[in-house]
């Protein structure tokens, strides 16, 4: 797939980022070291009351792991982007988010002016912060995605973190299929066994990319996502 | 799939205080008090009852999905389960549970989500989500606090199956639950319930044919009378 990269930045672990990627362009995120997790939110830039519904994601797909070909779907039945490329086959959309009390309780507080930029942020409070920004809150909240950490599911229903599944250099890109407002955030996820708090870093680039073909990837892998393609185009027409 | 633990509550119908029979495709909306218990029970069999939790002093702090998961370290909600708010505040317990185990992941259905799940030309048909908002437009009329689809968040389905594979697929199972079953739980904080009985006319789980349930509630007293006994 031909692309022109438009910029790229480096965002430092246990930190928060937001954009509004336009559609016609791509996110990649790439881990810049092992134990690397991007919690993200997604919503619909030019009407943020529509925003990412995993249920609505992961029933559509009979998934629940999120890798290349599939989309996240909103509450409308769009789709608001893409995986249109991973290096690690699982993606993780159960596990959620850390919160101040867990991050001091797992890790110990950790003091501004102790520590600088190395304080223990969690990933709650950088969704809240970022989400205020364009005017949104509380009630805008919705369950995340951890782009680069995997949970498994026992027979039982019983949850576990698979430690050492990211790696250094671990790839995900996201393809916007509408104006899609990104919240991202890189703090460690909230079931991870690590005891130590790491800060893994992501380099994040942006590309320009062609719109999806009649045999893309993401089109082609259900049904489903076909009519959600189509539903997205009506909505730009 | 493992056997479910099956729990009994101690109290009885003649004893609620309150008790109405929601149809299919009907909302229903209402304010739990802290000690309260509720009960549902699907009259009928597999039915699926959709259900938003909030703290009734701040809807913006509501039921978290992942956040309840996450906490019990299992996907399945039963006997025991505390449902876990976004502000990370308990709301209500499973206190009895006759069916076994209960949904989260699977959301509710939608006009929108009908097109793309079945066929573009099934948005006409009655979903979930427009019961959500029809609750939520009366109950904000009726209150005056600012109720809408921002609120619409994750919910549970009450006696709905939906089992995740250790490979990462999501299945839908026919449904566990037969007639008579409940499941019950006690508000640990004052709570805002919205209900959507099922409408779902697409999906074999409830043979396509969704039934009334009946809902109950008992003050926090009758807990107290049946613990003494």
């Amino acid at each position: 797939m031909s692309s022109e990269v438009l910029w790229e930045e480096t965002l430092s672990g246990s930190s928060t980022w937001s954009h509004v990627l336009k559609r016609g362009t791509a996110l990649r995120i790439t881990a810049g070291g092992d134990h690397a997790n991007v919690g993200a939110i997604f919503l619909n830039a030019d009407n943020p009351s529509e925003r990412l519904n995993l249920p609505d994601t992961l029933k559509a797909q009979h998934i629940a792991r999120l890798t290349t070909g599939a989309v996240l779907f909103s509450d409308m039945g769009r789709i608001l982007c893409s995986i249109t490329d991973d290096t690690l086959g699982w993606h993780d959309p159960l596990g959620g988010c850390s919160d101040a009390t867990l991050v001091a309780e797992k890790y110990g507080a950790l003091t501004y002016q102790k520590a600088h930029n190395d304080w223990h942020q969690n990933a709650l409070d950088g969704f809240l912060l970022e989400l205020e920004k364009y005017g949104l809150n509380r009630r805008d909240l919705m369950m995340n995605v951890n782009f680069f950490s995997k949970v498994e599911v026992q027979e039982d229903g019983s949850m576990q973190f698979v430690e050492g599944h990211a790696k250094d250099g671990s790839t995900v890109e996201l393809r916007a299929e509408m104006n899609t407002l990104v919240i991202l955030n890189t703090c460690q996820h909230p079931m991870d066994s690590d005891r130590e708090y790491r800060q893994t870093p992501v380099t994040l680039t942006l590309k320009r990319v062609p719109a999806p073909g009649s045999e893309d990837i993401c089109r082609k892998f259900r049904p489903e996502n076909e009519r959600g393609f189509l539903l997205t185009e009506r909505y730009f027409q | 799939m493992t056997e479910a633990v099956i729990t009994r509550s101690p109290r009885t119908p003649t004893e609620a205080i309150f008790m109405v029979d929601i149809e299919a495709g009907a909302s229903f909306v209402h304010e739990i008090k802290r000690g309260q218990f509720v009960r549902i029970v699907d009259i009928e069999g597999n039915q699926a009852v959709d259900t938003l939790f909030y703290n009734a002093h701040d809807y913006a702090d509501r039921y978290s999905a992942q956040d309840t998961i996450r906490a019990q370290g299992n996907i399945y909600l039963t006997t025991g389960t505390k449902l876990i708010s976004t502000a990370r505040n308990v709301l209500l317990t499973i206190v009895a549970d006759t069916c076994g185990r209960h949904d989260t992941l699977g959301g509710a259905c939608s006009a929108e989500s009908n097109m793309v799940r079945y066929a573009i030309e099934k948005r006409s048909m009655h979903a979930c989500r427009q019961s959500f908002l029809k609750g939520a437009i009366q109950w904000s009329d009726k209150t005056g606090r600012d109720f809408g689809k921002r609120d619409l968040t994750a919910n549970i389905n009450f006696f709905m199956n939906v089992p995740v594979t250790t490979s990462g697929k999501l299945t839908f199972e026919d449904g566990v639950s037969n007639a008579g079953k409940y499941v019950e739980l006690q508000a640990e904080t004052d709570t805002l319930i919205v209900i959507s009985n099922c409408p779902q006319l697409n999906n074999p789980c409830n043979a396509y044919n969704p039934t009334p349930v009946r809902l109950l509630i008992w003050d926090a007293a009758t807990n107290e009378s049946m613990d003494q006994k």
